[in-house]
């Protein structure tokens, strides 16, 4: 490699360096404005303004006053005031009086401000009279007002007070993955440091920064230390205007703001106000990606537009870019003193482009996070690329590269790391060309991983005329991503909503994203022509009278805007056509062309009900066979089914009767000796793994029972949660009254055991059972029993019946096998025997357990599936090879 | 003892355009009539008023209009029911019987509604007992005679063919067998040739209640044909007329 090469690898994540007066305290900058610009106005709030030697003096007095309440430097004072130049003087009295500050928002919610107070151990809480015992805290209330009162009891300079650049200036809390907020300590030559790195701003004493932003957020420090250290002017906000974009838009043009610093959000806001004309303004952004879109809209509006990157944890900010072209937005080079490295596993500098963690080193590093000596071990950890003893790097948790021009290109955070199907999926592209597309407002797009087996990649989308109709758009949008994306880019979904979560940082709020479910707007399904006669005889009848000309299988007839006296219509020409005539409500049940084709031609010939189903068939190792639960439909093993290895075939069994037309049998010996004939005669010789969820683990035990006398070679026989306990039938009253009472008192105890544990579930899972209780009662009141049942579902709450007769009928005999039994981690009823869920006594050669992820009712639901098919895979392994 | 029906026609009533902020009388029942394209100043509002269900259901429509009327029709149902029970027209949560009729959850006092609509035209009928509304509009091409001889009972399609204006006859018939229907809470099904669409008092068959049912019939402008299914006795119906201008300061 040639030297030059070497050297500007080398060089890639390196920040300037430069020395600055490290031991000087961040105040002594702003006193030294307050000399150079006495009358310069320092602070602007409303129609009140403060020169800066009224600053000065006013903060020092208030810093004596401190003092006077006991602070002596090195302790810790909570700040909590509502925004307005006293909150800025109160913060600088702080730093004044020796102390470090915890920015507390009087919108925080007050048990998470109470625990700052407690963790931070803050001796004084310096608050306004209106929030007076407004938190629990054993911290001293000193009030604003009282301090302001005394003013003149105390000298306007700057007391003697031993700070220096190791000094604390803020711990500030941000949230923590154990849902306490970790505080994170600051020194004054970490934010000295950043305010001197700023100088790519060029910031002068002539210039005014409009400041917006809550104390509680860190970007905070740039909008008030940057203006006070230059001798600039600082306009500042109330809450209420700092969220209202036309208002922040008047001020930006009628104070003639020149620097202005804003997450993405706000700048969108802006934006989205109305905000037309360019300003002469230095804008700066922060706290979350800049997005290409905005981007776009911001490079004509502003005079600079930075972008800037940075944990609290380093000190606001650890990169700068001068964005100048969307096509180039990165998180730019570290500021001054700062260091990135991208590092793989093992720590190597990844200067190649490969990505990597980002890790911060150098002055930026703050001293770390205050009472978590474990996390600082795990997130602070020693800088072995510059060897300087006791120097930190601190790991984001971020993932970047570098580019080759050195720049870094922050890819989100390791953990939210978006993979789809494979590939890596960059968001902000979607999110950019969606945006520009017609009547799309605002744009989010992220993975869901809750809307079925897969992740889905949803776009949300605000509109900007919300009656121009979205269906119609839709083909647009994506034909606009297919022509600037890979296709596995574009978005499953699109959902249309009213407004995008944001935090109180003004962030987007991607967890509380709404389920999109009921917002997506359905394609006019995608057309697909009609494969039969039937279906071609229904879309005809359909478009011949809803004048649509082309209609699909999976056309919806009330999504098409049918009505009831068309629906009658349409049934009568069926009629006429086919000569079956089906009850006008069909329609309604079967309301696509595909539902009523097959309602029209179901009869005994046309379609089979095997009890058999081939869930997955291929493979060449030992079928698994699993029986039906209460539920009935075998189609609840399909996820399971999918995760098992590629070569491992699966079947499902089904209740006979489902197809309405035979008769549900009742017997449990029955109903598993027509099981076993249909696995017998797909599968003559073996071997066979049996298994059965929930009741349906009984019949694949009787199951195993008859192949086992039929010589069958059974090897396996495996009960997914399934509880067994004998039949009372053929007990004595007496021990049935005593076992009954016996049972029903502990599962009332145990229903209280888990209410304790997990309300939610536990309400769920009784409000499951109480209800298909009741369906069954209604049914046989409805129906009584000689009722015919109609229809393709009409037999499920017979068969449910008929297979719960069967089990109450049948004596359970031991058998000679072994028993493999899934049991749900989390139990959601009580049963005599947990340890082997009653199974004990009837398997003479003893009862595997094996814990599953889930409870009873969603062991087969992601993410339960994939753990509980390798425990499954692994058995079946064992049980095929012996 | 069966339930009846009793069938009258009323012709074209007044429609009038009072608020709706006198409440809910009893003994009445309000049938407020409106046009999509009259209304589309309002679609925003009524929009921003559904809850998630019904603006899934909105946006599953494959044509504009059916999701333009669905919108406004719900929005402005909400409206007028926010303004009779006094809460807030987009905290009002509906109930579905098991054929889909909407209903409403429990309410301060008793309130009922149904809906329907045809070509661009709907009605709302709101009142302090159970009822069933239907709208059609009288299209003259419309070929009723495989429905009538398949739906209807002997004496209906004798009434149908002997009338001057078979089409609107049908219609007549068609909108009292439908609003009965809906009345009752079972919708469309193959009791519709039992359904009592002729004139007076007539039994209903015997698997229904025994509710003694009126129905009026009423022309909606030139071209519709309305009929309103409530228990007996006899209401007092106030038809209103809806206009944006003076629905909007409800909102």
């Amino acid at each position: 490699m040639a030297d030059q090469e070497h050297s500007s690898l080398l060089n890639k994540g390196m920040g300037p360096v430069q020395d600055y007066p490290k031991d000087i305290p961040v105040y002594a900058f702003i006193a030294e404005k307050a000399k150079q610009f006495p009358d310069k106005i320092a602070l602007k709030f409303e129609d009140r303004q403060f020169n800066y030697r009224r600053l000065d003096e006013t903060s020092n007095r208030m810093a004596r006053a401190l003092i006077a309440e006991g602070i002596q430097t090195g302790d810790v004072i909570g700040i909590s005031m509502d925004r307005s130049p006293e909150m800025i003087m109160a913060i600088l009295a702080i730093i004044k009086s020796g102390a470090a500050y915890i920015p507390l928002d009087p919108d925080y919610p007050t048990d998470r401000v109470e625990f700052m107070l407690e963790d931070g151990q803050a001796k004084i809480l310096f608050t306004e009279k209106k929030y007076q015992g407004h938190y629990k805290t054993s911290s001293k209330e000193v009030y604003i007002e009282d301090v302001l009162a005394r003013l003149n009891d105390f000298e306007p300079t700057q007391p003697e007070t031993g700070v220096t650049g190791e000094s604390l200036i803020y711990i500030l809390y941000t949230s923590g993955s154990t849902g306490k907020p970790k505080g994170v300590q600051i020194r004054h030559r970490n934010l000295l440091n950043l305010e001197i790195g700023m100088a790519h701003l060029k910031m002068t004493s002539d210039d005014v920064l409009l400041g917006i932003t809550t104390i509680s957020f860190d970007i905070f420090g740039v909008e008030m230390y940057l203006p006070l250290m230059t001798g600039a002017t600082l306009i500042i906000t109330d809450t209420l205007t700092a969220k209202d974009g036309r208002a922040l838009l008047d001020i930006l043009k009628a104070e003639d703001v020149t620097f202005f610093q804003a997450t993405p959000y706000t700048w969108r806001m802006l934006v989205e106000a109305g905000w037309k004309e360019p300003l002469p303004i230095k804008g700066i952004t922060g706290g979350e990606p800049l997005t290409k879109d905005l981007a776009a809209k911001l490079l004509p509006l502003v005079k600079e537009l930075w972008n800037q990157y940075g944990p609290t944890e380093t000190t606001i900010y650890s990169t700068i870019k001068h964005v100048t072209s969307i096509d180039d937005i990165t998180i730019g080079t570290p500021v001054l003193n700062n260091q990135v490295y991208i590092v793989d596993e093992e720590m190597n500098n990844l200067t190649n482009g490969e990505v990597g963690e980002i890790l911060i080193g150098g002055d930026g590093v703050g001293i770390g996070y205050l009472n978590r000596p474990e996390l600082n071990a795990e997130k602070f950890i020693e800088d072995k690329f510059t060897g300087i003893p006791g120097a930190k790097l601190y790991r984001t948790g971020d993932l970047g590269k570098f580019n080759d021009d050195g720049d870094i290109a922050c890819l989100g955070r390791i953990d939210h790391q978006v993979k789809l199907r494979g590939y890596r999926i960059e968001l902000e592209e979607i999110e950019y060309i969606l945006s520009r597309q017609a009547n799309v407002k605002t744009v989010v797009v992220m993975p869901r991983t809750d809307m079925g087996p897969d992740m889905r990649l949803v776009a949300y989308l605000v509109l900007e005329d919300i009656t121009d109709d979205p269906i119609t758009r839709l083909e647009g949008w994506k034909q606009a991503l297919i022509d600037e994306l890979p296709e596995y880019m574009v978005p499953d979904d699109f959902a249309i909503i009213d407004a995008i979560p944001i935090t109180p940082n003004g962030k987007v709020d991607r967890k509380a994203m709404p389920n999109p479910t009921p917002f997506i707007i359905r394609n006019r399904n995608e057309y697909v022509a009609p494969r039969t006669e039937i279906e071609k005889l229904v879309a005809d009848v359909w478009s011949e009278y809803m004048d649509i000309e082309q209609i699909g299988v999976f056309d919806n007839f009330f999504e098409l805007g049918g009505r009831s006296l068309l629906a009658v219509k349409i049934m009568a020409r069926l009629e006429q056509e086919t000569g079956k005539r089906l009850p006008l409500a069909t329609l309604f049940e079967y309301s696509t062309v595909e539902k009523l084709a097959m309602r029209l031609q179901v009869d005994s010939k046309s379609i089979t009900w095997e009890s058999l189903v081939p869930i997955k068939p291929k493979g060449d190792k030992m079928p698994i066979y699993i029986v039906h639960g209460a539920g009935l439909n075998v189609l609840l093993f399909n996820a399971l089914a999918m995760n098992l290895d590629d070569n491992q075939p699966v079947y499902g069994l089904q209740a006979k009767g489902l197809n309405g037309i035979d008769k549900p049998l009742d017997d449990m010996e029955e109903i598993a000796a027509n099981y076993v004939a249909e696995i017998v005669a797909k599968n003559p010789d073996g071997p066979y793994a049996l298994a059965g969820y929930s009741l349906g683990g009984i019949i694949a035990y009787e199951m195993a029972r008859q192949m086992k006398d039929a010589g069958k070679d059974v090897r396996m026989v495996a009960m997914f949660d399934t509880f067994i306990k004998q039949t009372t039938k053929f007990d004595s009253a007496i021990k049935i009254a005593f076992n009954k009472i016996r049972f029903v008192m502990m599962q009332i105890l145990y229903s209280f055991v888990l209410l304790a544990e997990d309300p939610k579930r536990a309400i769920e899972y009784k409000w499951l059972q109480l209800k298909r209780r009741i369906i069954r009662l209604y049914w046989r009141i409805v129906h009584g029993k000689e009722q015919k049942q109609e229809g393709f579902f009409g037999y499920s709450n017979q068969i449910d019946e008929e297979n719960q007769r069967a089990m109450d009928n049948y004596f359970v005999k031991p058998v000679d096998i072994a028993i493999d039994l899934f049991r749900a981690k989390k139990r959601t009823f009580y049963m005599d025997d947990f340890k082997t869920m009653g199974w004990k006594p009837f398997a003479k050669r003893g009862v595997n357990v094996h814990d599953i992820p889930g409870e009873h009712n969603t062991i087969f639901a992601p993410p339960n599936d994939k753990e509980f098919a390798v425990v499954l895979q692994a058995c079946l392994d064992k049980a095929g090879s012996k | 003892m069966p339930g009846s029906v009793n069938c009258s026609f009323i012709g074209q009533p007044g429609w009038g355009q009072l608020p709706a902020s006198e409440g809910l009388n009893k003994y009445t029942i309000y049938i407020w009539r409106g046009a999509t394209a009259n209304l589309h100043p309002l679609y925003y509002a009524c929009f921003a008023l559904l809850d998630p269900q019904e603006r899934a259901r909105a946006l599953r429509y494959h044509q504009l209009q059916d999701k333009q009327r669905y919108v406004i029709q719900h929005g402005i149902l909400r409206v007028l029911l926010g303004s009779y029970l006094n809460v807030p027209a987009q905290d009002i949560t509906f109930t579905y019987n098991q054929n889909k009729k909407p209903g409403l959850t429990v309410t301060a006092k008793p309130c009922f509604f149904n809906i329907s609509h045809s070509a661009g035209e709907f009605l709302i009928a709101i009142g302090d007992t159970e009822l069933g509304v239907d709208i059609e509009r009288i299209n003259p091409d419309f070929a009723y005679a495989d429905i009538a001889s398949n739906y209807f009972s002997a004496d209906e399609v004798v009434f149908i063919n002997g009338s001057h204006n078979p089409t609107e006859a049908f219609f007549l018939l068609w909108t009292r067998k439908e609003a009965l229907l809906k009345a009752c809470g079972t919708g469309i099904d193959d009791n519709l040739p039992a359904m009592p669409g002729l004139d007076g008092p007539r039994e209903l068959p015997a698997d229904y209640p025994d509710t003694n049912w009126l129905t009026e019939s009423f022309y909606t402008g030139n071209d519709f044909m309305g009929s309103i299914t409530y228990p007996s006795p006899q209401k007092k119906i106030v038809f209103r007329q809806i206009d944006a201008d003076w629905i909007a300061p409800l909102f």
